[in-house]
């Protein structure tokens, strides 16, 4: 179920980002964990891990601090 | 016949049987029993099965059925309060999706069940949760073996069969009429749907919560990793993930109060 940008706009009050916002950087990063979750446990850190990292990272700091 | 196609078929076979079985009295343990036993002989020597029950209030899990688990193992983990570290079957039950416990010496979640899981041999867990046919969490599968290693795609794969196999189990064992029940509620109109869908949208609290857990353990999982490869320098990149994986656990908590601030009329 999708949401319209007004809706998603609604929540936003005084600079503080949409749960929206912040969910799908929460999953974003859950997936992530989730595709490398094999390699990590036998202790392989890949490159594109660190990368999609990096960018969700910069994602999230405009809603970490606003 | 390949894996998935056999066990596929045993299933049905005892999906078949089990009702037969509750109607001259069998218990919902015997039946559950007979799934695992199944599930076990075509799993080969390291599979040994476990089945935890919810309760009503969704906070404590009990023993259903565990066949060829030691009773000295199921007994200590009669009646387990979920949470983030509350082995796998616990943080299965707790966070509403599968947890591979890959190595159970080292991963956090097993929290205090550890020693019991290694004193009994078990060295890798890998627990799903087992939902009914409106998707309400009503226990927990797992299987243990006593060597480390993740599921492969085949193995998550027959999981999923057989935890739904097994919710009809104890959903008929609850309701004989469930199988009725079901099939009228498949045929209702999807305005009934929507509605479900519109509930969860509008409940972006409960949902944030799911989220904080979610990252909260991970951010466990990852930091014990990050401790143990030490000053390895791609541990750099999991302590980067821990650190925000926290921040956003912060910012999840903040935007959770401000949106029951809002409910509460503050």
């Amino acid at each position: 179920m999708s949401t319209s940008p007004n809706e998603r706009d609604s929540t936003r009050h005084n600079g503080d980002p949409s749960a929206y916002d912040i969910e799908a950087v929460a999953n974003e990063l859950l997936g992530l964990f989730d595709e490398f979750e094999a390699e990590i446990s036998r202790g392989h850190v890949p490159r594109a891990f660190a990368e999609r990292l990096a960018e969700i990272r910069q994602t999230a700091e405009g809603l970490i601090d606003p | 016949m390949p894996f998935a196609a056999a066990l596929r078929k045993s299933l049905q076979d005892r999906g078949n049987e089990a009702p037969a079985e509750f109607m001259r009295g069998d218990s919902l343990e015997d039946v559950l029993n007979r799934h695992l036993v199944t599930i076990e002989r075509m799993g080969g020597d390291d599979v040994f099965t476990c089945i935890l029950l919810l309760s009503p209030d969704g906070k404590r899990l009990s023993y259903g059925a565990a066949p060829t688990v030691p009773p000295s193992y199921c007994r200590a983990s009669e009646s387990i309060e979920i949470g983030p570290c509350a082995g796998s079957c616990g943080a299965a039950a707790y966070l509403g999706r599968p947890v591979y416990s890959v190595d159970i010496e080292t991963d956090p979640i097993w929290g205090d069940y550890r020693h019991l899981a290694l004193l009994h041999g078990f060295k890798s867990c890998w627990s799903t949760p087992i939902r009914n046919s409106q998707d309400a969490i009503v226990g927990t599968f797992a299987i243990l073996h006593r060597t480390v290693g993740m599921p492969t795609h085949e193995e998550i794969e027959a999981i999923e069969l057989i935890t739904n196999h097994v919710a009809d189990a104890i959903m008929w064992s609850r309701d004989p009429h469930y199988f009725t029940r079901r099939e009228a509620r498949r045929s209702e109109p999807p305005l009934l749907r929507l509605v479900c869908d519109n509930e969860v949208a509008h409940e972006p609290a409960g949902r944030l919560e799911m989220l904080a857990r979610q990252l909260e353990l991970k951010a466990g999982e990852l930091d014990s990793h990050a401790k143990r490869w030490g000053f390895d320098p791609t541990a750099e990149d999991l302590r980067t993930a821990v650190d925000l994986c926290r921040k956003l656990v912060a910012r999840i908590m903040a935007r959770i109060e401000r949106i029951r601030s809002l409910e509460r009329g503050q």
